[in-house]
C-alpha cells in the first residue's frame, strides 16, 4: 500500500537537490552582540525583565525571600504552588499556607476546571537568561504545562546559580537533560499582546504579572 | 469572475479608502522603527546573521525528506502520532477521524496559518464541533466572520471602536475604547474556554530533527494554554516548517521576534517533544502532529521557488511591502497575503488564477531587503512572471501587446512612429481614463530628433 | 580633465521627458566630457523583461546590443532602473546565449550618473545655487539594486541655499513599477499620491528624483492630485541649479 507518507516522501527524493550547502555552525557569536561579562549576568537579567514589565526581587537569604513572597501573596484569595523544597520551606517559613488556600498544584486533578481560578502559581525554573531577560521552564518541573502560565500571577523562585548567558546556552543545557520532558518554555516576561491597534496589554491569557525572587546562588 | 478581474475590482476601491489607509499606517507606524531598534541592539551584522539563517534552511532543503523521517522517528518514540496530508482534504479527513474518535464537541485553537490554509475552523463548524480561537486577533476575525487580514497580525485593519462594538454584540461586553478593557473581555471569554476543551489545535512554528519536536511561538499564552490543558494536542505543521537541531532556535527565535514584531524574543517560545511523560503532573494524553504537504513538494521540485520554503512567516515583507499597505490584507484572497503570499500562492495552488499576483508589485525590492533568511523574492516574483508567460498561464492580450512592443522597440523609426500614433490617435485608443492620467502629453519630437537638430545647428556645442 | 562618454538615452526620457536628457548631456560638458550619442539606441528592455515576457525582452535587448557593442568607455545613463537590467538582469536574460558576452561587456559598462559622478570624484564640481526645500525621492532600483544609498543626497551637495529632506524610514516606493502603472492603476495612483503627501508634509516646494519612470509617476500624482510640488529629475534639478540664466524647458510640458 502506498501512503501518503511515502508519496510525500518520494516526491521530495525526486526533487532532492544534488548538492546542498553544509550545516553551519553553531557559533554565532559573530552576528550576535556581545554578551556581558559573566559576572554581571544577574544584572543583566534583572535589567532586561524589569524592561519587560517584569518584576524581581534579589533576595539575601531564605527568610527575605520567604517574606518576599509572603507579601506578593498577601493581597490575593488562593494561590498554587509546585510541590518543591525549596517553595515548601519558604511557604512553611512565611506562613503562607496558613494565611491562604494555598493549593499543592501536584494534589489537584489533572483535568480540574478550578484551575482556572487560582490567582497565583509558585514554581521553580531551571534556568535564567541573562541577554534576554528570560525564564526557562519545563513541563516535569515547573508544575506541569499549565502552572506558569494559567494563573494571573506567575511567582518564580530562583537561584543566581541558574543565570545562563545566552539561550544558546540554554538550549544546550536543555539537550543535555536526561530527563524525559514533554514541554518546555522560555519565558520572557508577562503576556502581552498589540493585536488591537498595536496597543500593548500585558496579561492577554498568561500571566499578567511576572515576578522572580531571585536567592544567593549558594541556595540549595 | 477571474481572480485577477476580482484582485483589480477590489483593490481600485480600497486603493481609495483614506479610513483604511489610516488604521494601517497607525498600526504600522512603529513597527519597523521597532524592528531596527531590536536588530541594532542584539545583533551586531544583520546581513551575515540573514545569509546564517538561509544556509540553515537550505541545509533542510538539501535533506529535507531524512530530517522529516527523522522527526517522526523521535516524536513517535516519545508517544507522539505522526500523520502525513498530501493536500488539504486529507489532513480534514484526518483531523474528522480524530475528532470522532475523541468525541470532541469543543475545541480551543491557538493561532496558526496553516489551519487557514485547510480551511479548518469551516471543517469543524459544519460537523458541529464548535471552534474557538484563543489568539486575539483571530478571535476577533472569527467573531467577525473574516479571514485573517495578516499572516502574523490578524486584525489590524480593525479599530478599537470597531472591535467595542463587535464584542458588545458577540460577549455581552459593556462599551469601551479602552484595549486594555477589550483584552481583558477576550481573556475572560476563554479562560474556562481552556480548561473544558476536548481538544487544542495549534500550528508549529518550527519542527525540529535532532529534537523530534515542534516549537511555537507566541506572545499571549494562549498557545501554552492550548497544548496544556485539553487531553489531546493537535498540530497542524507546513512540512517545509524544519530545523536542522534544537540549538538552531537560538537563532531562530530571535530572527523570529526580531522581523515579526521587533521584538528580542517573544514572551512565549515553548518546545514540545511529545504528549505527557510518565513523570509529569500534567499535559494532553494524546498529541497528535500532521505533516501537511499541500503544494509544497511541487514547489520544491522548481529550483528556484524552492527558495521561498526558507521562508518562517514573520511578516516582515507584507509590513515593508507599499502594495500590502494600499490595498490590505483581505484583497489578495490568499491564506498568505503580501509579497511571500505573491510568490508562493501561484505554486501551492495553481499558477493560472494566481500569477495576477506575481505581476501586482512594483519590485521595489524592500521585501527582499527585510527577509530575515534572504529569499530573493522580488527575483521570485519575476520568476513567476517569467514561469506564467513561459506556460502561457498569462494573459492573452499582454502576450499580443509585448509582441507589439517588442517590434516597435527594434528600430528607431518604429519607435517614433509608435509616439506620433499615439500622440494623434491616442484618444480612439481603447485605453483607460485611469492610465491616460498617468501619461503626460507626449512631445512632438523625442529626444533623438532633437538631438539631430540641435547637433546639426551647432555642430558640437552645448545645444 | 573629462574625457569620452557615451550616453544611454532611456526610452522614456526619449519618447515622453526629452529634457532629462539634454539636462544630463549639459551637465557633463559642462564638466568637460565629450558626449557621444548614438541615436539607433531605443530600449533596454527592461518593460518585457519585468512583464516575464523574456523572449521580447531579449530581441529588444539585442537591439541595444548592437548599438552598444561597437564603442567602448563609460555609457552613463540618467535612470538606476536601465542600469541595473543592464548590469545585473542581462546576465539572466542572456544565460546560455550567444550574445552572452556582449551583454556582459555592455552591462559592465552602463554607470548611473551619480555612480559616474562619484566614480570620476566630481561630486564637488556640481555647484549652483536653489533656494527654497526640496524632497530627495530615492528610486527603488538605484537604491536597492544599485545600492546607491546616500549618493542621491551627496549628488546635490554642491547646491548652496536648499534645504535638502526625506520622509524618515527607508525609501517607499512611488508606485511607477513599469508594467505595473498600467495593470494597476488605481494602486499605482493611490502609492504615488502617498508618497507626494510624504513629501508636501515637510514643505517640499521641488521634488527630486532620480529615475525617469519615478518622474513620471510622481509629475503626474502631483498634477492630479494638484499638490503645490514640481517634480524634477536629479539631472534636471541640477541642471537648474547649475545654469540659472539659461531658459530651461517647463518639465510639465
Amino acid at each position: 500500500m502506498s501512503t501518503s507518507r511515502e508519496r510525500i516522501l518520494s516526491r521530495l527524493r525526486q526533487a532532492q537537490p544534488a548538492v546542498h550547502p553544509p550545516l553551519p555552525p553553531l557559533h554565532r557569536d559573530d552576528v550576535f552582540a556581545d554578551l556581558p561579562p559573566r559576572e554581571s549576568w544577574c544584572e543583566a537579567f534583572c535589567t532586561r525583565l524589569r524592561a519587560l514589565h517584569g518584576e524581581v526581587f534579589r533576595v539575601a537569604d531564605e527568610a527575605a525571600a520567604a517574606t518576599c513572597l509572603a507579601a506578593l501573596v498577601d493581597p490575593l484569595n488562593s494561590c498554587l504552588r509546585q510541590r518543591h523544597p525549596l517553595i515548601d520551606r519558604l511557604v512553611a517559613a512565611g506562613s503562607i499556607a496558613e494565611m491562604k488556600s494555598c493549593r499543592i498544584y501536584e494534589d489537584l486533578l489533572p483535568g480540574s476546571v478550578e484551575m482556572a481560578d487560582f490567582e497565583a502559581g509558585i514554581t521553580v525554573a531551571d534556568w535564567l537568561i541573562a541577554r534576554t531577560g528570560s525564564i526557562v521552564v519545563r513541563a516535569t518541573g515547573a508544575g506541569g504545562r499549565r502552572m506558569s502560565v494559567l494563573p494571573p500571577l506567575h511567582i518564580v523562585v530562583a537561584t543566581e546559580a541558574q543565570v545562563v548567558g545566552s539561550l544558546e546556552e540554554a538550549l544546550a543545557q536543555l539537550r543535555e537533560e536526561g530527563e524525559p520532558w514533554s514541554m518546555a518554555s522560555v519565558i520572557t516576561g508577562p503576556s502581552r499582546t498589540a493585536d488591537i491597534e498595536k496597543i500593548l496589554v500585558l496579561g492577554a491569557h498568561g500571566p499578567k504579572r511576572l515576578a522572580v525572587i531571585l536567592l544567593p546562588a549558594s541556595t540549595e | 469572475m477571474s481572480r485577477n478581474a476580482e484582485f483589480l475590482r477590489q483593490s481600485a476601491v480600497i486603493a481609495v479608502d483614506e479610513v483604511h489607509r489610516g488604521k494601517l499606517d497607525k498600526a504600522m507606524r512603529n513597527y519597523r522603527v521597532a524592528v531596527n531598534r531590536m536588530v541594532d541592539q542584539q545583533f551586531t551584522d544583520w546581513e551575515a546573521l540573514r545569509q546564517q539563517a538561509a544556509a540553515v534552511k537550505d541545509h533542510v532543503l538539501g535533506h529535507w525528506p531524512e530530517m522529516l523521517e527523522q522527526f517522526e522517528q523521535k516524536i513517535t518514540e516519545r508517544g507522539a502520532i505522526v500523520l502525513w496530508a498530501e493536500d488539504a482534504e486529507e489532513a480534514r479527513e484526518h483531523i474528522k477521524r480524530i475528532m470522532s474518535r475523541h468525541e470532541a464537541r469543543l475545541v480551543v485553537k491557538s493561532k496558526s496559518m496553516v489551519t487557514e490554509e485547510i480551511e479548518l475552523n469551516e471543517l469543524l463548524e459544519s460537523s458541529g464541533i464548535q471552534v474557538i480561537e484563543s489568539d486575539l486577533g483571530e478571535l476577533i476575525v472569527q467573531l467577525c466572520g473574516e479571514k485573517p487580514y495578516h499572516i502574523v497580525t490578524p486584525a489590524m485593519h480593525k479599530s478599537k471602536e470597531e472591535i467595542s462594538v463587535l464584542f458588545q454584540q458577540k460577549l455581552g461586553t459593556p462599551p469601551t475604547d479602552d484595549a486594555a478593557e477589550l483584552t481583558m473581555a477576550a481573556r475572560a471569554h476563554l479562560r474556562q474556554v481552556y480548561v473544558t476543551a476536548d481538544v487544542g489545535i495549534t500550528g508549529a512554528n518550527f519542527l525540529l530533527a535532532d529534537e523530534g519536536a515542534i516549537a511555537v511561538t507566541e506572545n499571549e499564552g494562549n498557545a501554552r494554554l492550548t497544548m496544556g490543558c485539553p487531553k489531546v494536542h493537535v498540530v497542524v505543521a507546513g512540512m517545509e516548517k524544519m530545523l536542522p537541531r534544537m540549538a538552531d532556535l537560538a537563532l531562530f527565535w530571535p530572527i523570529l521576534a526580531s522581523s515579526g514584531t521587533g521584538q528580542q524574543l517573544t514572551s512565549y517560545n515553548s518546545i514540545v517533544r511529545g504528549p505527557r511523560q510518565a513523570n509529569e503532573s500534567d499535559g494532553p494524553e494524546t498529541m497528535y502532529v500532521i505533516l501537511l504537504d499541500n503544494g509544497r513538494s511541487h514547489m520544491y521540485s522548481d529550483p528556484r521557488a524552492s527558495e521561498a520554503l526558507r521562508c518562517i512567516r514573520c511578516g516582515a515583507c507584507l509590513n515593508a511591502c507599499p502594495v500590502f499597505k494600499t490595498v490590505g490584507g483581505h484583497t489578495y484572497k490568499t491564506t498568505y497575503q503580501g509579497p511571500i503570499g505573491s510568490v508562493i500562492t501561484p505554486h501551492l495552488r495553481n499558477m493560472k488564477d494566481w500569477q495576477h499576483l506575481s505581476h501586482a508589485s512594483t519590485l521595489c525590492g524592500a521585501c527582499t531587503s527585510v527577509c530575515p533568511v534572504a529569499i530573493d523574492l522580488h527575483g521570485l516574483l519575476l520568476e513567476n512572471r517569467r514561469q506564467a508567460t513561459q506556460e502561457q498561464a498569462d494573459d492573452a492580450f499582454w502576450r499580443f501587446a509585448m509582441r507589439g512592443w517588442s517590434f516597435g522597440m527594434r528600430c528607431r523609426w518604429r519607435m517614433e512612429w509608435g509616439r506620433r500614433l499615439y500622440r494623434w490617435l491616442g484618444w480612439l485608443m481603447p485605453i483607460p481614463q485611469a492610465i491616460r492620467r498617468s501619461v503626460p502629453r507626449l512631445p512632438a519630437k523625442s529626444f533623438a530628433e532633437q538631438w539631430r537638430s540641435k547637433e546639426k545647428s551647432s555642430s558640437g556645442d552645448t545645444p | 580633465m573629462g574625457g569620452k562618454v557615451r550616453c544611454f538615452i532611456p526610452c522614456l526620457v526619449d519618447q515622453v521627458m526629452p529634457e532629462i536628457g539634454f539636462a544630463m548631456i549639459r551637465i557633463l560638458r559642462h564638466l568637460g566630457y565629450s558626449v557621444e550619442y548614438d541615436p539607433a539606441q531605443t530600449c533596454c528592455g527592461q518593460p518585457g523583461f519585468n512583464a516575464g515576457h523574456w523572449k521580447e525582452s531579449r530581441q529588444v535587448a539585442c537591439h541595444c546590443l548592437d548599438v552598444f557593442n561597437s564603442g567602448d568607455g563609460p555609457i552613463v545613463s540618467p535612470s538606476g532602473s536601465c542600469t541595473s537590467m543592464m548590469r545585473h538582469h542581462y546576465r539572466e536574460l542572456f544565460e546560455g546565449h550567444p550574445r552572452a558576452s556582449d551583454a556582459a561587456r555592455v552591462g559592465g559598462q552602463v554607470v548611473e550618473f551619480a555612480e559616474f559622478i562619484q566614480r570620476e570624484g566630481r561630486l564637488d564640481d556640481l555647484r549652483g545655487h536653489y533656494a527654497g526645500t526640496v524632497g530627495v525621492h530615492k528610486s527603488c532600483h538605484a537604491y536597492r539594486e544599485l545600492g546607491l544609498r546616500e549618493l542621491p543626497m551627496a549628488l546635490l551637495r554642491g547646491i548652496d541655499g536648499c534645504e535638502l529632506v526625506e520622509p524618515e524610514g527607508e525609501p517607499v516606493c512611488c508606485g511607477f513599477g513599469g508594467t505595473f502603472f498600467v495593470k494597476f492603476p488605481p494602486i499605482a495612483q493611490s502609492m504615488g499620491r502617498s508618497r507626494l503627501l510624504s513629501f508636501t508634509a515637510l514643505q517640499a516646494s521641488v521634488l527630486v528624483v532620480n529615475d525617469p519612470g519615478c518622474v513620471m509617476q510622481l509629475r503626474q500624482a502631483a498634477q492630479r492630485e494638484e499638490l503645490p510640488v514640481k517634480v524634477l529629475h536629479t539631472l534636471e534639478f541640477l541642471d537648474l541649479a547649475m545654469f540659472p540664466r539659461e531658459a530651461v524647458s517647463e518639465p510639465q510640458r
